[in-house]
This record gives C-alpha cells, structure tokens and sequence, in this order.
C-alpha cells in the first residue's frame, strides 16, 4: 500500500447561521493514497461536497487536520493554500464552471496562469499552449479548441474542465458529482475518460457521487452519513 | 401595477442604484451650493448698496434751479412717497493741525473702495432725509459702539453750542480715532468763475463737531461720504442762493414699477428745467442705474461657474447610465419572464424608466435639500471649518461681508431641479428602451 | 508578482463587456472637461495677473515718512548691484472736473457747480510719474500704446496719445500736448487764446487717464482742460502746517490701459512736477524737495532669483538714508502690492477647481459601479479562480486591472481631447458662434477678445493621474470584496 497523499484527520466543519452552529462534517477520517480511486458516497446534505472543499483547501476545517504528503496544510495562510491547491490539485464540477468569456482553449490555458508570473508566463506561452492543446486533444476536443463554452455540449464542457484540472499535473484529482448533469451516454464517455486518465497518471481521485454503479468502479467506496464516514 | 411593483423591487434590492442616485445628489448639491453662494454673494452686494441708496435719485441739475419748486413737482407724481433735497460737495475731514496721510497703494485699499482721504460731504435736512433712505437706521445700526452712538437720534445734525455736526462712516471714525464730540475740520473750495471762464478756487474751511458714527451695509458709501446740515453746506457754498439744490433723493410708494417711474420723473424734471432752449437738464436715475457699474462689476463672474455645473451633470448622466443599463443587463431573464407573461414592451420599458425616474427624483430631492441646507448653514460650516482646520474657505473681509452669502432662488432651484431630472430621463430612456426591445427567446434560453 | 491569469482574465472582462466603455468614457468626459474649464480659468487668471503684473512695478518702497525726497533714497538705492532703475512716485488725491465756460461747449449739465455721475467717477487717485524715469521700471509706453487696441475693441477709434514720444525732454517731463492741440482746446473750451495759433506754446500740465473713464466722459479730446480740486497741507513759514484746497488745470494728454481694472477706472497719471509744485514744492523754489510717497523699483534679471532677499535688503538700505527715527518703510513685490485682488481671484479658482474636483469624484462612481457590478456578476468566476488556485490578491488584482484600464484609457484620451480643444477652443467658439450664434465660452465674460487659454502642466498632470488614483481607490473597493469572497459560496452562486 501506498503512503496516502492526502489525508483528513478528525476534520469537523460546522457553519454559523445566525446564532445557530450547524455541523456539517463531525469527525471525518479519510485518507487516498496515490494511485487509488475513492468515491465517495451519501445523501444529499450528508456533508460529501463540503469534505471535498475541505480536501481541496477551498475551506478550512473547523477543526482536526488535513494532510497532504503528510505534511499539514490545512492551518496555511490563504495565499498558501491557493498555491498549494494549484500546484497538488485538480478539480471537476458538476457544473463544469468554465468561464464563459473564455475559449475551451483559453479555459485550459488560464490553469497555467494561477501561479505563474505575467513575464513568466508570457515567456513560456508557446510551451504552456502546446500543453493545454495536447489535453484538449487528449480528451478528445482537438475541433473545439476555439469555442466558448456557450458552444458546446454539457459533455464537452466537461471533458474541457476534466483537461484544465489536469494541466498543472496535479497529484489529486477532486470531481464532485462530474456526471451529475449529464445524459447517461454522454456521462459514461467522461467516466471513461477520466478513469483512464486516472490510471495513466496515477492520480489519488476522490469522486462524489450518489450513483453506486459509478462507485462500485472505484478502488474504494467511502460512505457518509450525517457528517461521519459510515463505512 | 406590476410596473411599479417591480421598479420598488429592484430598487430596493441593488443597493448600487443608490449610487446613480449619490451622483445625481451630488451634482445637484454642487450645483445648489456653489450658485446660491454667487447669488447670494450679488443680492448681498445689491442690498448693500440698495441700504445706502434713495429709491431714485434726480441729480445734475442747473445751478438756478429753485429746490422748492422742484421739489413741488415730484411731489406731484402719484408714486412719490417723499423728497429730500440735498447738496452735494467734497472735500477733506481732519482734526486741526492734522496732516492728512496720501491714499492708500492701489492695491492695498478695500476691495470696494472707501478708505480715501478725500470724500463727499452730503449736506442734508436730518428729518427730510429719514422720511427717503433709512438714514435714521443708519445711526442706530447695531454695530456702532455706544460711545460712538449720535446723543440724539432724532436731530442728529442740530448744531450744539454754535458749532455745526458732521456725521462720519463708523469704519473711517475708528481707523481715524475720531470720537463724539471731536472737533474736525473740513477743507474744501469753491469755484468762481471770473468772465473770462477762468475759475479761481476759493478756500472754505468749516469747523465741525462729530455729532456719531453711521453705518449702512455699504462699506464704499460709509468711507466715501460725510453729513452735515444742508443749510450749513448752502451758507458756505451759495450764501446768496437760499434754494439751492444739488440733488433731490426720492422715495417711492411702489418700488416695481422702478423704471417706469424713473421715465416719468425725468419728463417731468425736463419740464420743470425747461427755459424754452430745448436743452434737456437734470438727470434721474433708479438705484439700480446709479450703481449700475459696481453691480455690473461683482455680477459678471457667474457664467463661468454654469458652464462647470453643466459639466457635472453629464458626469451625473454617465453614472446613471452605467448603473441602469447594468440592470437592465442583470435582469434579462426577468424581462423574458414578464414578456412570457404578458407584458408588452411598453411595459418593461415603464418598468425601467420608472426606476430611472425614482433614482432621478430621489436624487434630485436629496440633492436639493442637501444643497439648501449647506447653503443655509454655510456660515456656520465656515466657522467650523475654521475652528478645525484653521482653514478660511471664504475670505469675507475681502468682500466687505460679515457672513458668507446665500441667496436661493425658488426659480433657479426649479430650474436645476428640472435640468436634472431632464437628464435623468434621459439616460434612464435608453437603457429602458433596450429593455423593451430586448427578445424574451434570448433572455429565457439564458447562457 | 502579478500572477499571469489576472491581465488575462482582466483583457477578456474589458473586451466583452461594452459597460466599461461608457465607465472609460465618463472618465474621458469628466477629464476633458476638467482640463479645458480649468486652462479656460488659468488662462482668465493669467491674464488677470498678467495685467496686474503690467500695470504694478516690480518693487515698490512705501510707507514713507511725509515730506520725504527722492534723491537720497535713488542713490541709496540705485547702490545697490540688482537694481536697475528707480523712479519717483508721488500718490495724491483729487476731483477731475472738466471746465465749463458759459461761451464754449458744455460737457454733461451745464452749470452745476460738480459733475458726479458716479460715486467715484470724479474722484481720482492721482499718481504723480517722472515720464522720463518711469519708462524704465514700468511699461509707460505700453499703457499708452495698449489704449488704442482696447478702446477699438470696444469700437471707439482713437489713435494712442503722443505725448511720450515729444523729443524735447522738458515738454516731455510735463506731459505737454503739442502746442496747436492746446490751442484748439482753449478755442473748443471758450477761453482766451493770447495770440496766434503757431505762437501758441503749450502750458497746461498733461493728464493721462485710465481708459475706463472713457465710459463718463466720452466727450473728451485730447487737449481738452480738465480742473483737478484738490487738498493738500502745505508746509507754512514756522507754525504747523495748514490744509490748503488748490485747483490746477491740466490738459487731457490721452488713455491709458493697463487693462487692471482698478487701475484704469481710478488712477490718473500726470507729471510728478505739478503735482509737487501744487504742494508747495515748486521745482524753482531752492527749499523745495523732490517729493515722493514711493520709488518704484526694476531689478536686474539676474537679481530676480530672491525677491524677497533684495526687497529686505533694500528696505534696509532705504531705512538708512531716511531720517533717523523714522517709521519703518516697507519694499513690496507686485504681488504683495494686490493681495487683496490676487487673494480674492485665487479663492474664485479654488472654488471652481473645487467643482471639478465632484466632478471627478461623480466619474471615479462610474467606475466604481461597473467593477462593482462586475464583481456581482462574475461571482461564480470568482470562485473558479480560487478553485484553480488564484490566491485573493491576484483574483482582487483583475478587477483593480479592469478599473486602471479604464482609468488609463479614459484619462489618456481625456487629457488628448482637453489638450486638442483647448489649443482650438478659439476656433471652435468661433466657428460655433458664426454658424449658432451660440458662444460655448461666452467672450463677453472676459473682456477679451478672445477667450484666454492657458495649458498649465501641473493642472494636467494632477488631473490626468488624479483620475487614475481616484479611480484605483474606487476600484479597490470592489477588487477587495472579490478577494475576501469564499470560494465555496461563490461556486455554490447561480
């Protein structure tokens, strides 16, 4: 067995509203080693987006500890995090959030600018394009390179957010819910796609999702209820 | 009733809008403030000088006219409230012995004059003149020290033991340390012509005592001018011509019909004047006219000032524009909903426009009563301004004011409040219409 | 650092979104207007003090004792290295009556014993000068010469007066109107004329008058005899001195425009001579002193650097060769001479400059509502940024970019536009005027004849970076709401 490269140690969440605490996650232990392929699975409201926020360092936990490589991150100062999460990190939506004033290219493209500075940057472009269009091509876009997201299928957006996530060559792969709002042979195409890039590149992928079938393709099933991992 | 509905609505739930309506507000704030300073700055300077004037004055007159007969005849005229002649001469106060300094470097003198040696000497009749300007208000003004107050108001020329009283301008008794009872002396000349059309100056020397300071609003009518008793003047002036007149300062019944009764008074002087040589003598004049030149000079600043507020309201336009046209934007969907529901396009475009026209009239609202407050307390803000930051926003002594001038003129309030909400409509007109045009397929497909 | 993607996203925001064009353009507006009003004003101002400055020497020493004389004080003066020529000047005050004779032609109303059409219209504040002196420190010649290009803007064709330009010194000196003018004028007033017109010598001291006086006397022609009354104290044989009223005739020599408006509506200048001689100090009487109340002084150019170092040093030096005892004297700059003037129209262009100050502050809330509403609408983006890694400056750096954009774009082609439209404001007015009637900057207002402008960098360079710095302080506001948003919320949005 591997090491894990991202771990969650007794991570609680709990938001204010108004003058109420509301626990959302109350102890949650997980760990994805690299490689593995872990879904997570629960209700509605069990608390599963948010421990992926909390994964991603979109949010930082109440209180426990996120590890990545075994070194805790989750204390990190904001700045730090958004590196660190650039740098380590890969994520798909259901709702794919590509930026609509951007070309599938450019969506891609922008992944490489996170961290990179304007000179940087402008210096490597022709290397940092060539890599975006490589992705794109890889999932399979290489005609749609120059359209906007309004252009093109729920599919296509999505293997577009699948090839953004994966331009910083990231360790860790986040997808919550990435078949969510797609018809079902369009969805089996970018389950395809991502698990066999999951394997390619020996990604720690956690998926969210409530669809067991999609689950039980995983190495792993990791269940929650409530705010606590069930099994 | 949706219309209205949903322009609340939107209102109430973009806290940008106020925003356009912070522009309106302060354009027309800006605009209220600064030309209600100006107006204010003019009518102040008018009422000073209106303070110091006879409603009309006929002056110029011939050396043989009879005062009384004149007199009889503007008397006449239904609008003539009350006459009072006077005569009119120059010359130097000093006390005895006193050498008088030069006049003051050009540019160190007050801004409107009245610090000069040489002055007017206004021979009067006390009660003939209380009855034309407010001469009696003059010599109770509030600001003149007791101790510099005329004894006896109500004959404040009468001659006290033998010698004849003069009143001085209270500014030109305290740079000069005059105080009542002094005695001066007041310097001046004759001309006598010989037969040749040589004129020989004849030297007249009164000694006078200081009966009291007077005070009107007008610091260049204070500085520039002395009373004394008219008969005292006619004695040295015109011993031989017991009638004599210089001037005759009229009051009116009815002031509005101003020029049309100066008309009137010069036909009728002309008349009065007339030998049968066509020769058209005696000039009147309103108070306006009179001053016409003082007041032209402090008025002519105030064009500039408009062209710059125009400025901030296109400004205001731009900023009105921006926030509605973003709504109009925001709220497509809302606009395909509306339409799907049956809204003409009249309707959204009401919707729309009644929002603009809210931010405008709100703004404008503010933006007056904003602007009518600050002018209202500019003094006192002045003050505080002063008091904290040792900063003076408006030099008053400058101008001879004992506050900052406000003047707020219903018409050009209305005028500012009608210009604004012009725009306002306007810049709302456009993003409205846009709205109405807008097609509901696109808004309800949405990106 | 700024990372890569915040330009990037920030170009693509500016480009597809046509609401940062009007928020450039209210920017544009309120710049190009801020510049061309104000160089309008600074160019009114300019000129105003242009004015002051011509009709003001240089330096002056006043507040002299009475009865003091030039000589003394020129060479006290003139000793010094940064001075380049003084002249006598000798203040007093009078009434300018025109004369009247039963025969000749009457001017205003016949037979009143005073002409008073306005309070101070008769009244005058008479500046003695020593023509041949005062050439070198103030610009004589021009005020005469200006008169006739003032008076014919205001359509009155009168050639400048040439009593400045008599050869002979002596005439010169006492401002004498040629000798067959002076006849003429005898003849025209209905007084005596001894003998023929060629054997006519001139007598009369000249007066030059300011030519705002024009307005009440627009009867006046050169030679014409004018009364100046007048009261002066007289030093007497032993006893204290006596107040004396005198009467000296003079002849009206021509205008004068300084186009200071106090200067041409009170002053009269006449030779220094006569009025000294009115006082009791007749050129001829060996007792009698070179009278002054100040010396006007010129500086060499080199000396200009320290003004007020010179006039310190010169007023000590005066001081010295006053009497000893002496009240202080004082050595004024032109501008100290008008700082109730200058003061009054410098405060008129703090407030106008305060205007446009709203002004900018209005464009700086257009800015502010685009990047605001763009932070409302791009919320969604916002959190897709910070899910892919954009720390919260760089997010908040997009938008504070779009707003510098604007901001730059908007004041680079405002200030263009200000800068083109001022230098062909003239043009423009003129052109407008010929085809609508309309002024846009009404001439009239300024007495000129043509609307002064006056580009000062200082002006648009605070303008032109003034906007951008308000406008980067505006767009902070929104930039630091989308840096402090929380990623999680912002994705949830829609």
């Amino acid at each position: 067995m591997n090491p894990p490269v991202l771990e969650a140690l007794a991570v609680t969440k709990s938001y204010r509203l108004g003058r109420r605490e509301i626990p959302v996650l109350r102890g949650v232990d997980l760990a994805i080693a690299q490689g593995e392929r872990v879904a997570l699975l629960g209700a509605s409201g069990a608390g599963k987006s948010t421990l992926l926020h909390v994964l991603g360092l979109l949010d930082a936990p109440t209180s426990g500890s996120v590890r990545f490589d075994g070194r805790p991150v989750h204390a990190l100062p904001v700045a730090e995090r958004a590196r660190l999460r650039h740098r380590h990190t890969g994520f798909v939506f259901q709702f794919y959030h590509l930026i609509p004033e951007l070309t599938a290219l450019q969506n891609v493209l922008l992944a490489g600018m996170m961290a990179t500075s304007t000179l940087a940057w402008w210096r490597g472009r022709r290397a940092a394009r060539a890599a975006a269009e490589a992705l794109l091509v890889q999932v399979g876009l290489q005609d749609r390179l120059h359209h906007r997201p309004a252009e093109l299928s729920g599919g296509e957006r999505q293997r577009v957010a699948i090839a953004r996530a994966l331009l910083a060559d990231p360790k860790v792969v986040l997808a919550d819910e990435p078949t969510g709002n797609l018809d079902s042979a369009t969805a089996a195409g970018v389950v395809e796609l991502m698990f066999s890039i999951q394997q390619q590149r020996r990604l720690a992928f956690l998926l969210v999702t409530h669809n067991e079938e999609l689950a039980r393709r995983c190495d792993r099933i990791v269940r929650m209820q409530d705010g606590v991992v069930v099994g | 009733m949706y219309r209205l509905f949903l322009a609340v609505r939107y209102l109430l739930t973009r806290p940008i809008n106020l925003l356009g309506m912070l522009g309106i507000l302060l354009s027309v704030w800006a605009l209220v403030l600064v030309v209600s300073i100006f107006s204010g700055f003019l009518v102040e300077i008018e009422r000073h000088v209106r303070s110091a004037s006879a409603d009309v004055s006929v002056h110029r007159l011939p050396a043989w006219a009879s005062g009384k007969a004149l007199e009889q005849a503007l008397r006449d005229d239904p609008n003539v409230r009350d006459v009072a002649p006077r005569l009119v001469h120059y010359g130097m106060l000093g006390r005895p012995g006193d050498r008088p300094q030069p006049p003051p470097l050009l540019g160190r003198t007050a801004l409107h004059g009245g610090d000069q040696p040489f002055l007017l000497v206004l021979g009067v009749d006390a009660a003939a003149e209380a009855a034309v300007t407010g001469f009696a208000g003059w010599l109770r003004a509030p600001s003149i020290p007791p101790d510099l107050r005329v004894a006896d108001p109500t004959a404040p020329l009468a001659a006290a033991d033998g010698t004849p009283r003069v009143l001085v301008g209270l500014e030109r008794m305290q740079r000069e340390g005059l105080r009542r009872g002094d005695r001066v002396l007041l310097t001046t000349g004759r001309l006598q012509g010989d037969g040749d059309g040589q004129k020989g100056l004849q030297q007249i020397s009164l000694e006078l005592q200081v009966a009291g300071a007077f005070k009107t609003h007008h610091g260049g009518f204070d500085g520039n001018n002395v009373f004394v008793d008219r008969e005292v003047l006619r004695q040295a002036l015109f011993p031989d011509r017991p009638d004599a007149v210089q001037e005759i300062a009229v009051r009116l019944h009815d002031e509005s019909t101003l020029s049309a009764t100066t008309d009137r008074l010069q036909r009728l002087v002309v008349r009065a004047l007339d030998r049968g040589d066509d020769l058209a003598r005696g000039h009147v004049q309103g108070w306006r006219d009179k001053n016409g030149q003082f007041l032209r000079s402090v008025e002519h600043q105030r064009g500039l000032l408009k062209i710059v507020l125009v400025v901030i309201m296109v400004t205001a336009a731009f900023l009105m524009l921006a926030t509605l046209s973003m709504m109009v934007t925001e709220k497509t969907a809302d606009i395909g909903i509306l339409t799907a529901m049956g809204a003409t396009p009249l309707g959204v475009l009401q919707v729309f426009l009644a929002c603009g026209l809210t931010i405008t009239a709100a703004g404008v609202g503010l933006g007056l009563s904003a602007g009518t407050l600050t002018s209202v307390y500019l003094e006192e803000i002045r003050r505080f301004v002063l008091w904290a930051t040792g900063v003076d926003l408006f030099p008053l002594q400058v101008y001879n004011l004992d506050r900052v001038p406000c003047a707020l003129e219903p018409l050009w309030l209305l005028q500012v409040a009608a210009m604004a909400f012009a725009t306002g409509a306007v810049v709302s007109a456009w993003p409205a219409w846009r709205a109405a045009r807008h097609d509901p397929l696109v808004s309800l497909r949405g990106t | 650092m700024i990372a890569a993607f915040s330009p990037f996203v920030a170009l693509r925001y500016l480009l597809t979104r046509r609401i940062n064009l009007l928020a450039m353009l209210g920017v544009t507006f309120a710049v190009w207007a801020s510049i061309l009003v104000d160089s309008v004003f600074t160019g009114f101002v300019g000129e105003i003090r242009r004015d002051v400055s011509r009709a003001t020497p240089e330096l002056i020493l006043t507040d002299l004792p009475l009865d003091t004389g030039y000589e003394p004080l020129r060479s006290a003066l003139e000793a010094d290295d940064a001075v380049a020529a003084t002249a006598p000047r000798l203040r007093h005050h009078g009434l300018l009556q025109p004369v009247r004779t039963p025969g000749g032609r009457a001017p205003g109303a016949e037979g009143a014993e005073l002409h008073f059409d306005h309070m101070q219209s008769g009244f005058a504040l008479l500046l003695g000068i020593d023509p041949l002196r005062e050439a070198a420190v103030t610009p004589l010649h021009e005020w005469v010469a200006r008169s006739e290009t003032v008076l014919a803007a205001r359509h009155v064709a009168l050639p400048a007066s040439a009593v400045l330009d008599e050869p002979d010194p002596l005439r010169r000196a006492q401002l004498l109107v040629p000798d067959d003018v002076e006849w003429l004028a005898r003849r025209r007033a209905g007084l005596r004329v001894d003998g023929a017109r060629a054997e006519h010598r001139s007598t009369w001291p000249g007066v030059l008058l300011g030519w705002r006086r024009l307005a009440y006397a627009p009867w006046l022609r050169e030679g014409d005899p004018l009364d100046l009354l007048s009261a002066a104290s007289v030093p007497t044989t032993g006893g204290a001195p006596q107040l004396r009223t005198h009467r000296l005739r003079l002849a009206f020599a021509g205008w004068f425009a300084t186009s200071y408006r106090a200067f041409d509506e009170t002053t009269a200048l006449l030779p220094i001579e006569a009025l000294r001689t009115m006082l009791g100090h007749d050129l001829a009487d060996p007792d009698s002193i070179d009278l002054v109340t100040d010396v006007a002084i010129r500086l060499h150019p080199a000396a200009r650097g320290d003004l007020g170092a010179v006039a310190r040093r010169l007023q000590a030096a005066a001081q010295r060769a006053l009497p000893p005892g002496s009240p202080p004297c004082i050595v004024l700059d032109w501008q100290q001479q008008n700082t109730v003037f200058l003061g009054a129209v410098a405060t008129e262009q703090a407030m106008m400059q305060f205007v446009l100050f709203v002004v900018m502050l209005v464009a700086a809330f257009v800015i502010y509502a685009v990047l605001h509403m763009m932070v409302v609408q791009k919320w969604k983006d916002i959190g897709i940024l910070a899910a892919l890694g954009g720390t919260p400056r760089a997010i908040g750096a997009v938008f504070l970019l779009c707003g510098v954009v604007v901001a730059t774009l908007g004041s680079a082609l405002g200030t263009a536009f200000g800068v083109l439209s001022a230098l062909h404001l003239n043009d423009a007015n003129e052109w407008l005027f010929a085809r609508t009637g309309l002024e846009l900057f009404p001439r009239a207002l300024f007495d000129l004849q043509r609307v002064p402008v006056r580009l000062e960098p200082a002006w648009l360079s605070t303008v032109a970076l003034g906007a951008v710095l308000l406008a980067l302080l505006t767009a902070l506001l929104p930039a630091r709401k989308a840096a402090r948003m929380n990623p999680v919320q912002a994705l949830a949005h829609e």
